[in-house]
C-alpha cells in the first residue's frame, strides 16, 4: 500500500520540487491533484463499495447517503427475512402504480432519479414503509480524501494500482498553468493513468459479473436521452 | 534466477544507466525503490506472475471475512485443503445467493459451497461472503493473484520493471526515450504473461 506521505513526496521528487519549497506546487494543490485523481478513478471503476445499514421510519420516502455514487443493491427488513428491494425509476413507479404517493408497506424497490438534491446521494422506497423498517444498502462509493495530517495514512485505492493515483497527480501538474506546463508530458502521464484505470476496470467488472448487469441498470436511470429503462434491459 | 524486487531491479537499473543513481547523482536510490515498489504492483496485475494465498477460520454464523491487500483477484477457494472432507467452494454473487434463498444471510450450514466479493481486491475493505454461513468452525483456502515485496524472476525485472521506471526517471527530461522504453516495458509484459500467467499453456 503506499501511503498519502509517500506519494506526495515522489511526486515532488518526480517534478524537481521540494516538499517544504514548494517553488512550483503548493501542498494544497498537490492535496487537491490528489483527491480530484481519487475522484476520477473512483468514478471510472467504481472500485469501492460502501455498506450502508440503518432504520428507514414509518412513511418516509428514502434516505440520503453522502460520499456515494450511486447504489448496487438494497435489502429491507435486515434483521427478519432480509428481502431484496430492486432498482426501478420514478418514471415506472408514475406509470405503473396509480396510487403510488399512498401505498404503504414492506419495501420492495428502490430508486435515485429525481430526487437529489445536494452532494448526498438520495435513494426513494416503493412503497412507503408502513412501520420502521431496517434497511440495508451497498453503494458505489467516493474514495476517502487525502489530508495533509494524515501522512501515514494508506491512499483509498487497491494497493496495487496506487500508481494510478500518482500519475493522474503528475498529468494534472504539467498540464495547469504553471511554469512546469508541458503537454506532451501531461498527456504522457495520462496514458500511464488510463493503463491503469482499464486494468482497473476489468478487474473490478470480473469480480462480481451480477455487479456490472446491476450498475448497467442504475445508469439507465441518470440516461438523459431515454429516461425510462428500455424495456428489454 | 530470481532476486529480490528492490535490491535486484536497483542494480539492473545502475546497469543500464551506470554513475547515475545514488547520493549526490541523478537520481536517489530513495526515489528508484519508491518506483519501483509502485511498478511492482502494474506488474503483477498486468503479468499475473505472482500467485498468493491465505487461510481463513471460519468463525461459526461470521458472514464476512475480510481479504488480505496483497490479492488482486481470487481464483481459488478450498474448504479444508488439507483435509479428507476437501471441496471447492464456487465463486458466485449476491444475486446468486438470493437466487438460491431469499434468507441467505441467516441459512447456516456446515460447509460453504459458494463465497462472493464485496469490494475490489486489494483494498482493505474487500471482504468476502461464504453462502451457506458456516455453523461451525473450518479453514477456507483462497489462492489467487497478487502482489510480491519479495524475490521475483530476473526476466520480470529486466522486461518490465527496469524499463518502465527508466520511462518514469526520463518522463520530465526526454520524452522520446522515455516512450521507447515504455514500448520496451509493453513488449515485454506481453512475452512475460505468456510465461507466467498461465503455466499450463493452455489458451495461449
Amino acid at each position: 500500500m503506499a501511503t498519502w506521505g509517500s506519494l506526495r513526496s515522489t511526486f515532488y521528487t518526480l517534478v524537481g520540487d521540494v516538499a517544504g519549497s514548494n517553488i512550483f506546487f503548493t501542498p494544497a494543490q498537490v492535496r487537491g491533484f490528489a483527491n480530484k485523481a481519487l475522484r476520477d478513478a473512483g468514478q471510472k471503476t467504481f472500485y469501492k463499495d460502501y455498506e450502508y445499514t440503518g432504520t428507514a421510519p414509518a412513511d418516509s420516502a428514502g434516505v440520503a447517503v453522502g460520499d456515494v455514487y450511486a447504489p448496487w443493491r438494497g435489502e429491507s427488513d435486515i434483521s427478519g427475512t432480509s428481502q431484496v428491494m430492486t432498482a426501478t425509476t420514478m418514471e415506472r413507479i408514475l406509470k405503473g402504480h396509480l396510487n403510488w404517493a399512498s401505498t404503504r408497506g414492506t419495501l420492495r424497490e428502490y430508486y435515485t432519479d429525481q430526487r437529489r438534491s445536494g452532494a448526498e446521494c438520495a435513494v426513494g422506497f416503493y412503497p412507503k414503509p408502513g412501520a420502521d423498517t431496517d434497511i440495508r444498502f451497498y453503494f458505489y462509493a467516493v474514495p476517502d480524501e487525502v489530508d495533509d495530517a494524515e501522512l501515514n495514512i494508506n491512499v483509498d485505492i487497491p494497493a496495487w494500482a496506487s500508481a494510478a493515483i500518482l500519475f493522474h497527480m503528475l498529468y494534472q501538474a504539467y498540464r495547469i498553468d504553471s511554469k512546469k506546463r508541458d503537454i506532451s508530458v501531461s498527456g504522457y502521464y495520462k496514458m500511464l493513468y488510463n493503463d491503469v484505470i482499464d486494468s482497473l476496470t476489468v478487474r473490478v467488472n470480473s469480480k462480481i459479473v451480477r455487479k456490472a448487469d446491476s450498475r448497467h441498470r442504475v445508469r439507465n436511470q441518470f440516461d438523459l436521452i431515454s429516461r425510462s429503462p428500455s424495456p428489454w434491459s | 534466477m530470481g532476486s529480490d524486487i528492490n535490491t535486484g531491479t536497483l542494480a539492473k537499473l545502475k546497469e543500464v544507466v551506470p554513475h547515475q543513481i545514488g547520493d549526490n547523482r541523478r537520481w536517489s536510490e530513495d526515489i528508484v525503490n519508491t518506483l519501483v515498489t509502485f511498478v511492482a504492483g502494474i506488474a503483477a496485475e498486468r503479468i499475473g506472475f505472482v500467485h498468493v494465498t491465505t487461510e481463513i477460520a471460519l468463525i461459526p454464523d461470521q458472514l464476512e471475512y475480510s481479504l488480505p491487500t496483497n490479492f488482486i483477484s481470487v481464483t481459488r477457494a478450498e474448504y479444508n485443503p488439507d483435509s479428507a472432507d476437501a471441496r471447492e467452494i464456487m465463486p458466485a454473487t449476491l444475486r446468486d445467493f438470493d437466487n438460491a434463498s431469499g434468507a441467505w444471510r441467516n441459512t447456516k450450514g456446515l460447509r460453504p459451497e459458494q463465497y462472493a466479493l464485496v469490494g475490489t481486491p486489494g483494498s482493505p475493505d474487500c471482504v468476502v461472503y461464504f453462502q451457506p454461513v458456516p455453523s461451525a468452525a473450518g479453514d477456507v483456502k483462497l489462492t489467487g493473484v497478487g502482489t510480491t515485496s519479495d524475490e521475483v524472476m530476473d526476466d520480470v525485472q529486466d522486461k518490465f520493471l527496469v524499463p518502465y521506471v527508466l520511462s518514469l526517471l526520463y518522463a520530465g527530461d526526454e520524452l522520446d526515450l522515455t516512450m521507447d522504453y515504455y514500448n520496451e516495458a509493453m513488449d515485454g509484459a506481453d512475452d512475460l504473461r505468456r510465461l507466467y500467467a498461465d503455466e499450463t499453456m493452455e489458451g495461449i
